[in-house]
């Protein structure tokens, strides 16, 4: 797993970094039982705060996608494919309700935010 | 006894230290183990005189300070667990670097000289450079090698940063990270230039005028703290709830206020975020009016904002 962070974001740090692992997990690059680094680690890594890491694996806790197995680190838990399904579900049709906004503050018509879309689609 | 379950490495308790006509007062704050905390404030806030009270060299005219659980100062064995980067290095001028694990090597239990020696490497101090021919930069890296080398698990640091070039403050706040990756670590560091703090402290302790202004985690500043904004006329009845007030020439005027008050001002007002920067810059500001209207017989607002 590599978190890439983006300093000028509006998105604070905490929030970047489990989205990013949230990803992985989701994405299975980190497997159901593996440990997540170790949090001081990866802060250390980052070039971030304790805290601020600190915070990204509570919020992991409290989503249920890690547990914290006190003094050997935090562990992925079982992950539950429908949830996954359903994240990732709600995932898009939040992105989706954003460019509809962003398009029409824009007075763009929707055949020209598909287009963008299917361009976008195609460049990766 | 293991610093492990010392939840606390530092313990300052109703601390008074008088320096000529300044004194640092009413201190009483904590600095978590396995956590960075930061001091910050302007210039002359005391940052420095707390730190010397921390290391023994000045001593309180009040108060107690419990370093790892026993009191300080004169407490031989904390010192043993205290790694200090001062503004100069503690070495003699004349000495060669790498005679200095030699000369100052045995007063530490735990002075591990190959572990010196792999630091001024990788902070690349050669070893036959006399101490006084050293860069700012290069004497902070060899105060931290130093401080390092006896396997400290507290960690001060007395504004290490200031005259550095921003490749050495990163390479400074690098092994300050590292240091950290072990939970029994404890670091304390002031710094004038806030933005640091944002990245590397954990905890943070503002002063500002000998008094603390806040203490406590770096998010939790950010949820106790806004900042209002607002066109004029300002409204007097709410001038209790502000820190700092300030008036552009415009008459639009900004203030420091704690969350809990933004209710206080109208809705034709801005309530925004409030950054560390946000938070020293007013607290100083509150003082220098509060000095300013003593000065001028005017009633003196409330020197003390502690959250404890």
């Amino acid at each position: 797993m590599q978190i890439v962070l983006l300093s000028s974001s509006a998105v604070p740090i905490y929030e970047q970094i489990k989205t990013q692992i949230r990803d992985a997990i989701h994405g299975g690059d980190i497997a159901e039982g593996a440990f997540l680094p170790s949090l001081r680690q990866l802060a250390a890594e980052l070039r971030v705060s304790i805290i601020t890491v600190t915070r990204a694996y509570n919020d992991l806790v409290a989503e249920g996608l890690a547990r914290n197995e006190h003094g050997r680190g935090f562990v992925v838990c079982t992950v539950d494919a429908a949830a996954i399904r359903r994240a990732l579900s709600e995932r898009i049709d939040r992105a989706v309700a954003e460019l509809v906004a962003a398009g029409r503050a824009a007075r763009m018509e929707s055949d020209d935010i598909i287009r963008k879309v299917e361009i976008e689609w195609t460049r990766h | 006894m293991d610093a492990t379950l010392i939840s606390d490495a530092v313990i300052i308790q109703n601390l008074l230290v008088k320096r000529g006509a300044f004194a640092l007062r009413d201190i009483d704050v904590r600095v978590p183990t396995g956590f960075v905390t930061g001091v910050v404030g302007p210039n002359g806030a005391g940052k420095t005189s707390l730190i010397k009270a921390l290391l023994g060299l000045i001593a309180p005219d009040e108060g107690t300070i419990t370093l790892f659980g026993a009191e300080h100062p004169g407490n031989r064995a904390a010192q043993q667990r205290i790694g200090v980067v001062l503004d100069r290095v503690t070495a003699m001028p004349e000495w060669h670097v790498g005679s200095i694990g030699r000369r100052i090597g045995p007063l530490y239990a735990e002075w591990d000289e190959e572990l010196f020696r792999g630091l001024l490497e990788r902070f690349e101090i050669p070893a036959d450079n006399r101490v006084d021919a050293l860069s700012r930069g290069q004497s902070v890296k060899l105060s931290l090698a130093m401080a390092l080398a006896h396997r400290p698990q507290l960690l001060l640091l007395d504004e290490p940063s200031s005259g550095l070039d921003p490749v050495a403050r990163r390479d400074l706040a690098d092994i300050i990270r590292e240091f950290m990756v072990d939970p029994s670590h404890t670091v304390l560091f002031s710094t004038h230039i806030t933005s640091e703090l944002d990245e590397l402290a954990d905890h943070i302790i503002v002063l500002n005028d000998g008094l603390v202004a806040f203490a406590g985690m770096l998010d939790e500043l950010h949820e106790r703290f806004a900042i209002v904004r607002g066109r004029p006329p300002f409204p007097d009845e709410a001038r209790p709830a502000t820190i700092g007030l300030r008036f552009e020439s415009s008459g639009v005027y900004e203030a420091l206020i704690r969350t809990e008050d933004t209710a206080r001002f109208g809705p034709d007002t801005v309530i925004d975020a409030a950054s560390t920067d946000d938070v020293v810059v007013h607290f100083a500001e509150h003082a220098r009016s509060a000095r300013h209207s003593a000065r001028d017989g005017g009633p003196a607002a409330p020197g003390k904002e502690s959250n404890r």
